[in-house]
């Protein structure tokens, strides 16, 4: 490449940079309401506008803590989230790299199967009629579950689509060596997925996180609940007080960011160690 | 053998000791909505259980677009939770209380309900519930220092109320503040209660088919009344885009002068968010067109129910007694602006707006007779009736949508006669 | 070499069954009540037939929703996948603050539709909303959002782009990083342009990640309910309503079988039309 358009093409990537941060206020404009907003009292809650408030009270996060009983909210969503999250990457990753590679009619067929899990609503009281006659209705555990279930069918489909990009040549140098099956899987196929994996995985648990529906209809008891669910304890009907409102979004979603802070992170990391192989 | 009888009884009896003094606090599930679980009284009623008992209460707060379709699938499922709270009406139904709640009919309380609530608290001719409950009065809040300022009576009559509404846009002042975004706030359901003191056995008669609300001229002209306060700007002109939040601003600012509302709303909404503003409202009659000297509607209570076949039963029904105890409802009720429910409530405080329009009130006050009627929704009856303030549909074609989203609610049902 | 003991089905046979057993079987059992009386007041049920499935053709408010939702899924999904892709290739490049704009594009997909719809119906209220005060402050008349269905529909689409567009991206950008980088190496000894690399290169292989994201888009799309619930509960009168809404507004009626009904039929549309796609991904994807 020539000095000069080594020039052009690094204006070009300023150019870049400054129009993608103009538009990122759109973006971070809602956002900084929301943030302004928490620190509001009652009365300049009453809408969400930029103001900078009048009268700055930090308190709202400990009257969201406290009444939304956060930290057992935290615990359960941790707890719930990575353990459906790690076995829906697990199945999928397992379900996508079988059922790609065998492509024979069973597995098309086993493959269109799991295509119709994107459409299929979850349908309340049969399923809990079948977790009662599993006997783990009410427990983390069934909603892990049904969260597998439910979230399987989108990663099992992004998996098929990454590893139909992996040359069979890969698998057939392993073969040779005499791996197979899981062997196969775990030390060839896994950390050529890594990158996607990482990306399904924050997908996912955002998707788990964020999910307020099944707890509601799953678990019977308010100790078990998850961290979603606190927003209810501070908008009804006839009242919404945005400045708890705000409050809580803010802790509800911190988690969930710092986790893709570091994830994106992987996701490079994860793109070298891809490259290695080709 | 004596000694053995002996040391046998003391046993059983340090037993039944150890048993009594180690007996292990209970937790007990209340399912609720969003918005029940915010007020004070019940956050008060809740507290003093969970401070005297040393018992637990794990409250779950359901949203409450869709609490009723929890619960009804939780009842389906067998699920309840040990404490159970609905309204009267058809939620009930589907609870199937006579199976699933303790019958509390001959509770000490049921004495202490006043009667104009026990028709509320009653089911099929027993008391399953206990109304621990607010007892606001719905009516039309309007500002006073407004009227005062334009010199506008108070309206006594349906033709002095249009006349206000008149007066008060020419003085650029709208009218009436409807939060028409969030559907349900045009509240069509007060003008019923009007209607159905001149047909006897209203609710029955439609539920059985035999009446249609659009062969009812009363009715014609309550859906008309939607119509003429959208024509004749009595709404503003940008009506469509007012939403419940921003109610408590228009009165707050006096930019509208009255709003369809209930009495406890001055304190529960205006009053946070504007100080001392709730003073300068008072309340008068809603006058929807259908009779002249309008109506208010009473309240309408949502009890708590003892799940008879939780684990937990005698716990649930334990924790009845308590919150309906004399003393424990005077510590619920201190200081909330209610009218009470139980006659041996005195700390509650009866809300000026209401103090000061108690003849009207006495005289005018109806029952809500809405939540009984099948297929009558606060969001989707009200649909064809915002088309219609939009310019769609003329008023008799409103009124006739109303019918059919009942009639098909009451067919998929199977009620005899539809 | 034998693929059967190379790829062998038992590995497929947890993670099959509970997907099985945990979605598909309480659906089929759950899309059975469309055929019977179900309700919840119900003293026994019945086997009605097809007698749920009437409503759907006698109501006139079907037409409105079947727009409402085709515009919301093909807009959200075409803009979701454009705008998805051109950051993602924006933010694959040697920009120094790409970690950090990359998660702020990302950040509203943190957000859950509840939260978004609650904030948004806020921002777009016809009184107090930021919108209209800035509307009003650049001396524009107000509008009143909610009111129409035109611009109702509009925020509805506006705020979905903004809460999901971040999540495309994300996907797209680890299959634009999954690329081997020799391939580009190659590329450039030849003397290709950045566009030669992007038509030649990044395009095929992004295929099968952005049919993934039109499929899941349009199926998201198609089922859109929280946003539109929460903004304007299908006002006013029936404009907004999409198809989900309605299948909400029958069950919260207690018309369970009637709203299982709606939801089979619906299902059953959006299961030809994944099949479809999935034909149309196979033909798209044969180069790789």
């Amino acid at each position: 490449m020539t000095g000069s358009t080594k020039a052009r093409s690094s204006l070009a990537l300023s150019l870049v940079g400054i129009v993608l941060w103009i538009l990122s206020l759109l973006i971070l404009l809602p956002l900084a309401l929301v943030i302004l907003t928490s620190f509001k009292n009652l009365q300049e809650g009453a809408t969400l506008n930029l103001s900078w408030p009048q009268v700055f009270v930090p308190a709202n996060y400990l009257t969201v803590f406290v009444d939304g009983k956060i930290l057992g909210g935290v615990l359960n969503s941790l707890l719930v989230t990575s353990f459906a999250t790690a076995l829906i990457l697990l199945c999928s990753a397992l379900l996508g790299f079988v059922l790609t590679r065998r492509a024979s009619r069973t597995s098309n067929v086993m493959m269109t199967l799991i295509t119709l899990g994107l459409v299929a609503p979850f349908t309340a009281l049969p399923t809990i009629l079948l977790l009662k006659t599993l006997g783990i209705f009410g427990t983390h555990a069934a909603l892990i579950a049904v969260y597998t279930a439910m979230f399987l069918p989108f990663t099992t489909m992004m998996m098929a689509s990454f590893v139909k990009t992996l040359p069979q040549e890969l698998d057939q140098a392993a073969i040779v060596d005499g791996a197979s099956g899981p062997v196969l899987f775990w030390r060839i196929i896994l950390p050529l997925l890594q990158a996607p994996l990482v990306t399904a995985f924050l997908l996912n648990a955002m998707w788990v996180w964020n999910d307020f529906m099944l707890p509601l209809y799953l678990l019977t008891s308010a100790e078990k609940w998850t961290l979603p669910l606190s927003v209810f304890s501070f908008f009804g009907k006839y009242n919404h007080s945005w400045q708890l409102i705000s409050a809580n979004m803010v802790i509800v979603s911190a988690p969930v960011t710092i986790l893709y802070l570091f994830g994106q992170r992987f996701i490079i990391s994860g793109m070298t160690a891809g490259a290695v192989k080709g | 053998m004596k000694k053995s009888l002996v040391i046998a009884f003391v046993l059983v009896a340090a037993v039944a000791a150890f048993g009594q003094s180690a007996k292990s606090p209970v937790t007990l599930s209340i399912v609720a909505n969003q918005d029940w679980v915010t007020k004070p009284y019940m956050k008060a009623a809740w507290a003093n259980y969970e401070k005297v008992t040393g018992n637990h209460l794990d409250i779950q707060a359901l949203p409450i677009d869709n609490w009723e379709s929890i619960m009804k699938t939780r009842a389906a499922a067998g699920e309840l939770p040990d404490i159970v709270m609905t309204f009267a009406g058809p939620a009930l139904d589907a609870m199937k209380p006579a199976e699933n709640f303790a019958d509390l009919s001959n509770e000490p309380f049921v004495k202490d309900i006043k009667p104009f609530v026990m028709s509320q608290a009653t089911y099929k001719g027993k008391v399953y519930g206990l109304p621990l409950w607010e007892g606001s009065i719905s009516g039309t809040l309007y500002n006073k220092e407004i009227f005062k300022k334009l010199n506008i009576a108070v309206p006594k009559t349906q033709t002095e109320f249009w006349a206000a509404c008149e007066t008060l846009k020419k003085a650029g002042i709208t009218p009436i503040y409807l939060a028409f975004k969030d559907i349900w706030p045009a509240l069509p359901q007060f003008g019923l209660d009007q209607i159905a003191v001149k047909y006897p056995n209203f609710v029955d008669k439609l539920n059985s088919n035999q009446l249609k609300l659009a062969t009812l001229p009363e009715f014609t002209k309550l859906v008309g009344f939607y119509k003429t306060l959208a024509d004749k700007g009595y709404l503003g002109t940008d009506f469509a885009s007012n939403s419940w939040d921003g109610q408590a601003q228009a009165l707050g600012d006096g930019k509208y002068a009255m709003a369809m509302a209930w009495d406890t709303y001055l304190y529960s909404d205006l009053e946070p968010k504007y100080p001392g503003k709730a003073s300068s409202f008072g309340i008068m009659p809603f006058f929807m067109d259908i009779n002249p000297e309008g109506s208010y509607e009473g309240p309408n209570a949502c009890l708590t129910y003892a799940n008879k076949k939780s684990k937990n039963a005698q716990a649930a029904l334990e924790f009845i007694r308590f919150l309906a105890k004399p003393e424990n409802l005077n510590i619920a009720y201190q200081d909330v602006p209610t009218v009470s429910y139980f006659k041996s409530v005195t700390t509650n405080k009866d809300s000026a707006q209401v103090l000061e329009a108690k003849a009207s009130v006495d005289k005018l006050v109806l029952g809500s007779v809405q939540a009984g009627i099948i297929g009558f929704s606060q969001v989707e009856s009200v649909k064809p009736i915002q088309l219609m303030m939009l310019g769609q549909g003329t008023v008799a074609e409103t009124a006739q949508k109303i019918d059919a989203i009942r009639i098909k609610v009451a067919k998929s049902r199977g009620l005899a006669g539809f | 070499m034998n693929i059967k003991t190379i790829y062998p089905y038992w590995m497929t046979v947890v993670p099959f069954g509970i997907y099985l057993v945990f979605l598909i079987l309480p659906s089929t059992v759950g899309f059975s009540m469309a055929f019977t009386n179900w309700n919840p007041y119900i003293e026994e049920l019945r086997f009605t037939g097809f007698a749920a499935f009437e409503d759907m053709f006698s109501d006139s408010v079907y037409p409105t929703a079947i727009t409402n939702t085709l515009l919301f899924a093909v807009v959200t999904s075409v803009l979701k996948v454009g705008i998805g892709l051109v950051l993602a290739l924006a933010l694959n490049s040697a920009l120094r603050t790409r970690n950090l704009l990359r998660t702020v594009y990302f950040f509203p997909a943190v957000l859950s539709p509840l939260v978004v719809g609650l904030l948004f119906s806020a921002l777009f209220d016809g009184k107090n909303g930021f919108v209209n005060v800035q509307l009003v402050g650049w001396g524009l008349s107000p509008v009143s959002w909610f009111g129409q269905r035109v611009s109702a529909n509009f925020v509805f689409i506006f705020s979905e782009i903004w809460r999901s567009t971040g999540y495309s991206m994300a996907i797209l950008l680890a299959a634009l990083q999954s690329i081997p980088a020799e391939y580009y190496e190659a590329a450039e000894m030849d003397g290709a342009t950045a566009w030669i690399k992007f038509r030649d290169i990044s395009l095929p292989y992004l295929v099968p990640a952005i049919n993934l994201v039109l499929l899941t888009s349009l199926l998201f799309g198609f089922k859109i309910f929280d946003l539109v619930y929460i903004m304007t509960g299908g006002g006013p009168g029936y404009q907004t309503e999409t198809i989900s809404t309605l299948i909400m507004n029958q069950y919260g009626q207690d018309m369970y079988a009637q709203s299982t009904a709606t939801n089979l039929v619906f299902s059953v549309v959006l299961v030809a039309f994944a099949l479809m796609f999935q034909s149309y991904q196979k033909r798209s994807e044969a180069h790789l």
